[in-house]
C-alpha cells in the first residue's frame, strides 16, 4: 500500500525486489542492519526506534552461534517465538518490519525473508478507569495496546465463540483494529455492517478510536454520538454478552460498542453494582439532571423575557430585586454566565490536573461573587447556571456530556425568540433529530419509539437480575434467551 | 466555505429574529397588581387607579412600597394606556391579585369594567373582586405600615379568610355569576383602617348593580348556606348564661332541598368545637343537647333573615335558581323571575358539637 | 399518470399497534380545544351525549374502512380499481386537497392561540416559515419518523387531561343536570360539529398499506378512537361544570379558560405551559395531514417525495399570509367541519357500498 501510495507521487523509486526495499527503507537512519555468521551469511535487518534490542541480544544471538544454516525455514524451527513467518511477499515484508518485527535472510536466497517479532513495548500499565470512575466494582481501564485490551476482554468471556475480526484502517498509519462479537449471540447483519463501513474507511490516519466512531455513524453531522464509548472493559463485556459488537482500535484506551440507544449513555455501569431500586433511582435522577441541565437556562430566559405572569408573587419580588441592577437583558446576563462557565471547564481541562482544579474553584467561586457584586449578572441565574453545569457532568459517559453542554445554546436562541414557544419549538427539533438518528441502522430512541415494552426493564429503570431474562431485543441477538443458552453453550446435562 | 456562509446568513437572520416580538422583561414592566375603578359623576368616566409593587428599592427597608397611578378613561384599554403615560415602564396587567370597585361604581353598575376585564387574555381567573368601602383611589393611594406590598398584603388577608368565613369569590365565580341564569354575584366589602385594610362585609349585586350590605356577623349564616366550609367559626351569644360562646373549626356542608315547585329545604349540618365547654357544664349529654338545638335555631333565624332580605330585593346570591333549573325539566327564567319572592325557602340547621378539653 | 412504488420499505412500516397512537394523534388536535363551545350551542350541556353517539357512529366507520382496505393498498389502489385510472386520480387529488387544507387549518387556528395569548405582535411570516421548516424535517425522515412524533406527542394530551380534573373540583355538577332537556333532534345535530374532532380516520385509507399485518390493526384503531372519545368526555364535562351555557358561548377557546386557574408552587399560570404543551400535539397532528397529502400526490404523480414535500411546504407557507383573522379562520372551520363530516358519513360508506357492488359483479362473472 505504502509503495503504491508512494509511486503515485513519482518521489520514490520503484520497489520490485526486497533489496530495493532495503535500499529504500537504509534511508531512515534508525534502520540497521546487522551481519553474522561465517561471511555475514545471516542479515537481520530492523528499525532500532521499533525493536527491543535487548531482545535480540538475550535471545537471538546463542541461536546464531553453532552455524549450519541453510534457509530461513530452518532458523524459524529453532526459534522459539510465536508469529514467526516466513515469505517472499513484499507488502507483508514491509508491514511486519514496520510493526516491529525483526527480518532475517540468508545470504544466498535473499527471497526468502524470516519475520520475527521484537516489539519494544513502550505501553504503560493498565491502569484505573479515570472518566467512568465508579466507587464499587472493578477498577481496572483500557490502556492504548490492542492485545492487553483484547486480553482484558477475552479474560471475562469464557467462551470459544467470542470472535475477533482483525482489519487494517488507515492508509499511512495501518492501524489495527479489533472487531469483537460472541457468535451465536450477536446479529450476523451488525456484524456485516460494522466490518462493511471499517472497511470502507477511507483516511490516512486512524490515530483513536473516536477516528472510527465518526466515520462509520451512521450521521455524521449530528451532535450525538451513535456509537457507545467506553473505558471499562466491564461494561463493553457487558455489551458483548448483549450482543453488541465491540469496536477495538489499536493506540486507543477508548472502545466502541454498537448499536447503542440513547438511554444506554445515560446508564453507568455502576448501576448494576447497586441493588435495583437504588440504580433505577440513580438513573431517573441522571436523566432529570439532564433535562435541568438543558432546560433551565432557556426557562430563566423565557420566562424572565415574555411569561412574567408564570412566575409566583412570592417569587417576583426576589427575582425582580436581584436584576434590578442588571443593565443586560437577560439574554445577554445568560449568555455572559454560560460562555464563562464553559471557559473554566474548557480551561480547567487543558490544564494539569492540580492547577486544573484551583483554577475550578477560584474561576466559580470568584468570578462568580465578583460577577453578581459588580452587577453584570443576578445571583439567581449565577446559582441556575451552575447548577445546570453541575447537572450536565452526571452522565455517566462524557461524549454525551459534551454534547448536552452544547445542545443548550439552540435552545437559549429560540427561547429569547418565541419564549416557552420557541422552547417547545427547540424541543420538537430535538425529537425529530433524535427519531431520525440511528445506530448501526437500529433506531436510536429505541425502547421508547419504536416502543419495545419488554427493552423497558433495563432503560428509565434498571429492574432487578431476575427479570433480567431475555436480552434487548434492539441487539436483534440470535439467542434472546439469557439463562438457558442454546446456541453457544453445549448441554451440561440438567441444571436445576 | 458556502456551508460557512449559509451558516453566517442563518445565524445573522436568528439575531435579526431576536426582535421579532416585543419583549416583556420582567425588571423593565410596570407590573400592575392592583386594580381600582371609581365612578366620576361629572364627567361620566371611569377612573382606574393601579397599584404597582416597587421592588428592590426597598427591599432592605422594613415596609414596602408601591406606586399608584391614577387616570380616567370612558374603558378599561383606555385608562390602561392612559396609565402608560404615567409609568416608567411598559404596563402590564399580567399579574392582577384584585380588582377593587368603588362603592358608587359598584352601584351604577360594572358590567362595563367585566367586560374590559375579561378581554384580556393575560389576567389570570383566580383574582379577588373586591368592594371598597368609599372611593378605591383614597384607599389605593395611601401608604400603609405593612410588611408586604399592598398588593400581596391584600390578596393573602382574602386568601386566608376564604379559608374561614368568608364565603369564596373570585374572577372566574364573577363572571360565573354575572353571566349566568338564575344566580346573583357578590363580593366582599374592604375598607381603609387608616394604617391596615379590613375587611368589613359583603356587597350583593343585582346582575352588576350592589343593592345590599351585610356587616361581618352575617358572614358565617351566609357562608353556611353558600358552600360547604372547613375551617370556620361562629360566635354565639348565650343569652341565658349572658355569655359569649365561640365556635371554632366549624365544618359545614349545605344541600338544596326542592319539597315541591314553592318550596325549597336548605340543609345545613354543622360540625364544630367549643373549647371552654366543661365549664360550661356540656359534659351533661342534655345541656349539650340543650345548647344545640338553641345555636341551630339562632343560626336558622339569621339565615332566614338573610334569605328574606335577598327575596325582597329579587337578587339570588344563594343560586337558588339554579338549582331550580337543574331539578325542574320546564324551568324559564321569565316564570322563575316573577316567582322567585314568593317562594317558600326554609333553612334547617343541624347543630353538632364536638368538645374539645385540654384541661380536666 | 401511473402510481408509484406499490412496494413500501420495509423500514418505514410500522407494527399494527401504533394505529392506536396514530388515530388518536391525528384526532386530537386544535378540535379539543373548542369543540365544547360549537356542542353546546346546537345542543346545551346534553351535548355530551352527542359525543357518545359520534363514538358509536365512528366506530361503524373504522370498521368499513377497514372492509375497504386490502392488505397492502391504499385510498389510490381502492378508487382505481374502483373508478377507473382516470376519474379514480381526480378523486385521490381532491383527497390531497382536504388533507393539505386540515393540516394547514390546524396549525393555523393555533397560531391565533398563541397571537391571542402570547404575541400580539407575532409575525407570522417567520414563525411559519420555522413551522415548516421542522414539518420538512419530520416528513423527509419517512413515515416512522412522523409516527414517532405522534407517539411522543401522544402522552401530552393525556398527562394535560389529568389537569382538567381541577375543573370537577371548582365546578358546579349541577350544570348537567336535568339530563336530557333538550330534544332527541338536537343532540343528532351535535354529531356535526363533533364529527371534526374525530376527522383522522379517513387517513387511514392513505397510510394503511405502511402497517405491517394491516388487518391486526382494528382493535387498536377502535381503541384509538375509544380512547379519543374518553379525552372529549372528560373535557366536555369538564367545561360543562365549569362554566355555564351563556359563559361558554362567549369564550372562543374554553378549554385554555379551564387552566386557567391551574397553578403550582412554581407555575402560577398553567395555561402558558399548558398551551405551549399542545403545541407539541398540534404540530404532531399538522404533520400526519401533511404526510398524507404528500403521499397521496407522491402516488399518483411521477415527481420524487422530497420535492412534492417541499413544494407543498411552500403553498402551506404562503397560505399563512391569505388567512388574516380569527373570523376567516372560524369560516375555515365550518368548512372543513362540512366537507369532514361528509368524508366519514357519506363518501366512505358510499365506497364500500360501490366496492361490494363492484366485488358482486365480478363474483357473479366468474360464476357464470
Amino acid at each position: 500500500m505504502l509503495r503504491r501510495l508512494w509511486k503515485k507521487t513519482n518521489h520514490s523509486p520503484s520497489i520490485e525486489s526486497f533489496q530495493d526495499l532495503i535500499t529504500f527503507m537504509r534511508e531512515s537512519d534508525d534502520f540497521k542492519q546487522l551481519r553474522f555468521g561465517n561471511n555475514s551469511a545471516i542479515t537481520v535487518y530492523y528499525y532500532q526506534s521499533l525493536i527491543n534490542t535487548e531482545k535480540i541480544k538475550t535471545n537471538l544471538l546463542p541461536y546464531f552461534q553453532d552455524l549450519s544454516i541453510h534457509n530461513v525455514q530452518e532458523i524459524k524451527n529453532i526459534l522459539p517465538f510465536d508469529e514467526t513467518e516466513v515469505t517472499s511477499d513484499l507488502g507483508a515484508i514491509e508491514e511486519k518490519i514496520l510493526s516491529g518485527f525483526i527480518a532475517i535472510t540468508l545470504k544466498d536466497d535473499d527471497q526468502q525473508v524470516l519475520l520475527m517479532p521484537a516489539k519494544f513495548e513502550t505501553d504503560r500499565n493498565v491502569d484505573m478507569p479515570e472518566i467512568e470512575f465508579s466507587v464499587i466494582g472493578p477498577k481496572i481501564a483500557f490502556i492504548e495496546d490492542l492485545h492487553t485490551n483484547v486480553n482484558l476482554i477475552r479474560k471475562r468471556i469464557k467462551l470459544p465463540h467470542l470472535q475477533m475480526k482483525l482489519l487494517k484502517v488507515g492508509k499511512v498509519t495501518k492501524t489495527s483494529v479489533a472487531i469483537m462479537y460472541i457468535d451465536g449471540i450477536a446479529n450476523q447483519e451488525n456484524i456485516d455492517t460494522i466490518i462493511q463501513r471499517i472497511k470502507d474507511i477511507e483516511y490516512d490516519q486512524i490515530i483513536d478510536s473516536s477516528f472510527i466512531g465518526q466515520m462509520i455513524a451512521d450521521n455524521s453531522t449530528s451532535p450525538f454520538p451513535q456509537l457507545m464509548d467506553t473505558e471499562r472493559p466491564d461494561r463493553v463485556t457487558s455489551a458483548i454478552i448483549e450482543g453488541k459488537i465491540a469496536i477495538i482500535c489499536d493506540g486507543s484506551p477508548h472502545v466502541l460498542t454498537g448499536p447503542t440507544t440513547l438511554v444506554e449513555f445515560f446508564a453507568s455501569y455502576e448501576d448494576y453494582f447497586l441493588t435495583w431500586p437504588l440504580a433505577t433511582a440513580f438513573r431517573i435522577i441522571r436523566i432529570f439532571a439532564v433535562m435541568f441541565s438543558v432546560l433551565v437556562t432557556p426557562l430563566y430566559i423565557a420566562v424572565l423575557t415574555y411569561h412574567y405572569h408564570v412566575v409566583p408573587i412570592d417569587l417576583l419580588g426576589t427575582i425582580i430585586s436581584s436584576r434590578k441592577d442588571i443593565p443586560f437583558p437577560p439574554i445577554l446576563e445568560v449568555l455572559i454566565l454560560e460562555l464563562t462557565i464553559e471557559l473554566l471547564r474548557e480551561a480547567g481541562a487543558r490544564l494539569p490536573t492540580k492547577i486544573g482544579q484551583t483554577i475550578g474553584i477560584v474561576g466559580g467561586i470568584v468570578i462568580g461573587t465578583a460577577a453578581v457584586e459588580a452587577g453584570i449578572t443576578s445571583n439567581v441565574l449565577l446559582i441556575l447556571v451552575a447548577l445546570a453545569a453541575l447537572a450536565s457532568f452526571t452522565t455517566p459517559i462524557y461524549r454525551i456530556g459534551n454534547t448536552i453542554r452544547l445542545l443548550r445554546f439552540p435552545f437559549i436562541i429560540l427561547a429569547q425568540m418565541w419564549g416557552i414557544i420557541g422552547l417547545a419549538f427547540a424541543i420538537m427539533f430535538l425529537v425529530t433529530h433524535l427519531l431520525r438518528l440511528t445506530s448501526l441502522g437500529r433506531p436510536f430512541t429505541e425502547p421508547f419509539y419504536p416502543p419495545r415494552w419488554p427493552d423497558l426493564k433495563d432503560a428509565f429503570v434498571r429492574l432487578p437480575f431476575s427479570v433480567q431474562g431475555k436480552r434487548p431485543i434492539f441487539t436483534s441477538s440470535i439467542d434472546k434467551n439469557r439463562i438457558q443458552l442454546k446456541r453457544t453453550l453445549a448441554k451440561e446435562g440438567k441444571r436445576k | 466555505m458556502r456551508l460557512f456562509k449559509k451558516s453566517s446568513i442563518i445565524f445573522c437572520s436568528l439575531l435579526l429574529l431576536t426582535a421579532c416580538v416585543k419583549t416583556k422583561v420582567i425588571d423593565d414592566v410596570e407590573i400592575i397588581m392592583l386594580y381600582g375603578f371609581d365612578w366620576e359623576a361629572s364627567t361620566k368616566e371611569y377612573i382606574g387607579t393601579g397599584v404597582s409593587p416597587l421592588y428592590g428599592y426597598s427591599e432592605q427597608a422594613d415596609t414596602r412600597e408601591n406606586a399608584a397611578y391614577t387616570s380616567q378613561s370612558s374603558s378599561i384599554q383606555g385608562i390602561t394606556s392612559q396609565i402608560q403615560h404615567k409609568a416608567p415602564f411598559q404596563v402590564e396587567t399580567g399579574k392582577l391579585t384584585s380588582v377593587l370597585f368603588g362603592e358608587e361604581v359598584a352601584q351604577i353598575g360594572i358590567s362595563d369594567i367585566l367586560q374590559g376585564i375579561n378581554e384580556m387574555p393575560d389576567i389570570g381567573r383566580m383574582l379577588h373582586p373586591l368592594i371598597v368601602e368609599g372611593r378605591a383611589e383614597n384607599l389605593l393611594s395611601e401608604q400603609y405600615q405593612l410588611e408586604q406590598t399592598l398588593p400581596r398584603y391584600i390578596k393573602s388577608l382574602i386568601d386566608s379568610n376564604i379559608k374561614r368565613n368568608l364565603p369564596k369569590m373570585t374572577l372566574h365565580d364573577l363572571n360565573y355569576r354575572y353571566y349566568g341564569e338564575g344566580m346573583d354575584p357578590f363580593m366582599p366589602i374592604i375598607a381603609d383602617r387608616e394604617t391596615i385594610v379590613d375587611i368589613v362585609g359583603l356587597g350583593f349585586f343585582n346582575h352588576d348593580k350592589l343593592v345590599y350590605k351585610t356587616g361581618t356577623d352575617s358572614f358565617f349564616a351566609f357562608k353556611a348556606l353558600y358552600e360547604d366550609s372547613n375551617d370556620a367559626t361562629y360566635q354565639f351569644e348565650w343569652k341565658k348564661k349572658n355569655k359569649s360562646l365561640s365556635v371554632i373549626s366549624i365544618q359545614s356542608n349545605q344541600k338544596k332541598k326542592w319539597v315541591s315547585k314553592n318550596k325549597l329545604e336548605i340543609t345545613v349540618k354543622i360540625e364544630g368545637y367549643i373549647a371552654e365547654a366543661e365549664s360550661l357544664g356540656l359534659d351533661k349529654p342534655q345541656n349539650k343537647r340543650k345548647l344545640e338545638k338553641q345555636i341551630g335555631e339562632k343560626l336558622e333565624e339569621e339565615c332566614s333573615e338573610l334569605i328574606k332580605k335577598f327575596q325582597e330585593l329579587d337578587i339570588d346570591p344563594l343560586m337558588i335558581g339554579a338549582s331550580a333549573k337543574s331539578t325542574f325539566r320546564d324551568w324559564n327564567k321569565k316564570e322563575w323571575e316573577e316567582t322567585y319572592p314568593t317562594i317558600d325557602i326554609q333553612p334547617k340547621i343541624y347543630f353538632h358539637i364536638k368538645q374539645t378539653n385540654l384541661t380536666k | 399518470m401511473s402510481s408509484q412504488k406499490r412496494k413500501i420499505d420495509i423500514s418505514q412500516m410500522v407494527s399494527p399497534f401504533l394505529v392506536l397512537y396514530i388515530l388518536h394523534g391525528t384526532q386530537m388536535g386544535e378540535g379539543v380545544l373548542t369543540f365544547t363551545r360549537r356542542i353546546a350551542k346546537v345542543a346545551g350541556y346534553d351535548a355530551w351525549i352527542g359525543i357518545l353517539l359520534t363514538w358509536l357512529l365512528t366506530t361503524i366507520i373504522i370498521v368499513i374502512v377497514w372492509k375497504i382496505v386490502p392488505d397492502g393498498q391504499d385510498l389510490i389502489d381502492i378508487h382505481h380499481s374502483i373508478f377507473g385510472k382516470r376519474f379514480g386520480n381526480l378523486l385521490s387529488l381532491l383527497f390531497g386537497v382536504h388533507l393539505l387544507s386540515l393540516s394547514f387549518y390546524v396549525m393555523r387556528s393555533y397560531i391565533e392561540v398563541i397571537q391571542v395569548w402570547y404575541f400580539q405582535d407575532l409575525s407570522i411570516g417567520w414563525f411559519s416559515l420555522f413551522l415548516y421548516i421542522l414539518i420538512l424535517y419530520l416528513v423527509l425522515g419517512g413515515f416512522r419518523t412522523v409516527v414517532g412524533f405522534i407517539f411522543f406527542s401522544f402522552w401530552i394530551p393525556l398527562v394535560l387531561s389529568f389537569s382538567i380534573l381541577i375543573a370537577f373540583q371548582h365546578g358546579h355538577m349541577e350544570n348537567l343536570l336535568p339530563i336530557m332537556n333538550t330534544s332527541y333532534w338536537n343532540i343528532v345535530k351535535s354529531v356535526e360539529p363533533m364529527a371534526t374532532g374525530y376527522l383522522g380516520i379517513e387517513l387511514i385509507l392513505m397510510f394503511a398499506p405502511f402497517i405491517h399485518k394491516f388487518h391486526k390493526g382494528l382493535k387498536w384503531a377502535v381503541s384509538a378512537n375509544g380512547l379519543t372519545t374518553l379525552i372529549y368526555l372528560l373535557v366536555a364535562l369538564s367545561n360543562f361544570v365549569y362554566f355555564n351555557q351563556e359563559q361558554i358561548q362567549l369564550l372562543a377557546w374554553p378549554s385554555l379558560h379551564v387552566w386557567k386557574i391551574i397553578s403550582f408552587p412554581l407555575i402560577e399560570r398553567f395555561e402558558y405551559v399548558g398551551i405551549s404543551l399542545h403545541f407539541i400535539v398540534i404540530i404532531a397532528t399538522s404533520c400526519i395531514y401533511f404526510w398524507g397529502s404528500v403521499q397521496c400526490y407522491y402516488r399518483i404523480s411521477k415527481v420524487s417525495f422530497r420535492g412534492i414535500s417541499i413544494f407543498l411546504a411552500i403553498i402551506g407557507f404562503i397560505s399563512m399570509f391569505l388567512v388574516k383573522d380569527y373570523l376567516m379562520i372560524e369560516q375555515l372551520s365550518n368548512i372543513i367541519s362540512k366537507i369532514g363530516f361528509c368524508l366519514l358519513f357519506i363518501y366512505i360508506p358510499f365506497l364500500y357500498i360501490l366496492k361490494l357492488i363492484k366485488s358482486g359483479v365480478t363474483k357473479s362473472h366468474e360464476t357464470i
